[in-house]
């Protein structure tokens, strides 16, 4: 298996509880200038495809998760304004606060008021704490297959290491 | 108020030809609603009787809280609500500055820092006649005329035909940045597209009627195209649920049009012992072409 999806999106549960331990973010550096503010709008946001038949508020919310994981959003990183984003990417300014609200109550950003929208610290953490329980969860069924095809641990061991190594230049996700 | 127009069975009749019938029509305060419809669906009839230039043959409607079939209270609405419409006639003796100059006259709440931003970017010609100037250009003029009044409420026939598409993005921006500011857009158009980029709300009529009055995101959630391989013998009535739009049966496959509730639709293909049974989301101009053959 070269690659296998684990599922990044939090469990209801899982964001109420985060919402209990939302703390106020500090920005780690001053993003109130309004050039910085395009550039990020400008370069970490795609036009979304309005003839596909996903929402655009969906692909937009997966954007922003996808670059708050890669760490292109680093936490505390101002977004642009509900206005400015509406008019970079030429979209209802109705569906930006649609997603910004969205992210909110998932925990990925923080809705500071008068302030604006920050990514959230402890989002990125989480989703990979999340992560590292469904690989665990797959590598726990794994490892119970090859021992009913008769495998000693041992033997298992062996093969997860030769796997690792071998393929560590393009597996080398860290 | 939360509803900036609303219409109560509005109907204009020509001869024996019934041109609109009974629109029940409303735009939320703040939205960006789109006016979809064939040619001569009725869509200019119903915006020239919104506006005052056509007596409805009966029912009424508000905008702004204000009566679209009262002389006086149309006036008010003129004033308030700015309107581009279809052809763009402006005044073809006057040059680019003149008019400009000319409007303003007429509008105290006139945005001088919004006209010379769009001069600027639509990039017209100040001294130019109106008479010399591309369809175009004509176009960008008529919209920047209306976008400078500093209106709550703007009515757009078709705001973006002729425009190229450098044009019509800055249009769509503009579009945009109004309702960003809280003013409320009501448009007519062909460019499904554009529609789907930046509306919220859609109101599609066919042959004088009101055939779909949805958010955008409900539509693109709940829409689905349904197609199920049954081999048993299928009749159209089998189908006869609750959010079912439009049944096709080719052999032994079913191919359904389905407004909302598709868990339903699917446990029905499930129970006649369907084989396969497949959904797939449509796009807006797949509904608007499924929602004129299914009126026709």
């Amino acid at each position: 298996m070269s690659s296998y999806v684990l599922t990044h999106r939090l469990a209801p549960s899982a964001v109420s509880i985060a919402n209990c331990f939302c703390r106020p973010v500090r920005p780690h550096f001053a993003l109130d200038n309004a050039v910085a503010l395009y550039y990020i709008s400008a370069t970490v946001f795609r036009k979304p495809n309005p003839a596909s038949g996903i929402p655009i508020y969906l692909q937009i919310e997966e954007q922003i998760r996808h670059a708050i994981e890669t760490g292109a959003l680093a936490a505390g990183t101002q977004l642009p304004s509900i206005r400015s984003l509406a008019e970079t990417l030429v979209i209802n300014p109705h569906t930006v606060a649609r997603v910004y609200r969205d992210l909110e109550s998932e925990g990925a950003i923080e809705i500071r008021h008068g302030l604006g929208a920050f990514v959230a610290e402890a989002w990125r953490e989480r989703v990979r704490t999340d992560r590292m329980r469904s690989a665990q969860k797959l590598v726990r069924t794994v490892v119970r297959q090859l021992k009913a095809l008769g495998l000693e641990e041992d033997e298992i061991r062996r093969l997860v290491e030769a796997e690792t190594s071998e393929h560590e230049p393009v597996a080398g996700r860290r | 108020m939360d509803t900036v127009l609303e219409t109560d069975k509005l109907s204009k009749r020509f001869g024996d030809f019934e041109a609109v019938s009974g629109l029940n029509l409303r735009v939320r305060k703040g939205s960006i609603c789109a006016f979809l419809g064939q040619n001569g669906a009725g869509k200019t009839t119903t915006l020239r009787m919104l506006l005052g230039m056509m007596r409805p043959s009966q029912g009424s409607g508000h905008i702004l809280g204000l009566r679209i079939d009262d002389e006086a209270e149309s006036v008010r609405i003129r004033e308030r609500a700015a309107f581009v419409a279809e052809d763009k006639r402006l005044y073809d003796y006057m040059t680019v500055r003149q008019i400009l100059r000319f409007t303003k006259s007429f509008f105290p709440g006139w945005r001088t820092d919004r006209e010379s931003d769009l001069l600027r970017r639509l990039d017209l010609p100040l001294g130019c006649k109106i008479r010399k100037l591309s369809k175009g250009m004509r176009t960008k003029l008529a919209l920047l005329l209306a976008f400078a009044r500093g209106s709550e409420f703007f009515i757009l026939d078709e705001p973006t035909e002729g425009l190229d598409p450098v044009a019509t993005e800055m249009v769509l921006q503009i579009v945009v940045s109004l309702a960003a500011e809280g003013a409320t857009v009501f448009f007519s158009s062909h460019q499904i597209a554009e529609v789907e980029q930046i509306a919220d709300h859609i109101l599609m009529i066919h042959k004088g009627k009101l055939v779909l009055d949805s958010p955008l995101d409900r539509i693109k959630d709940e829409y689905r195209q349904v197609q199920a391989v049954i081999h048993c013998p299928v009749q159209n009535c089998d189908f006869e649920l609750d959010g079912v739009e439009r049944v096709y049966i080719d052999g032994s496959t079913v191919s359904m049009i389905v407004s909302h509730n598709v868990d339903a639709v699917m446990d029905r293909a499930y129970k006649m012992n369907a084989v396969s049974v497949e959904v797939a989301p449509l796009t807006l101009k797949e509904i608007f072409l499924e929602t004129v053959k299914a009126s026709r």
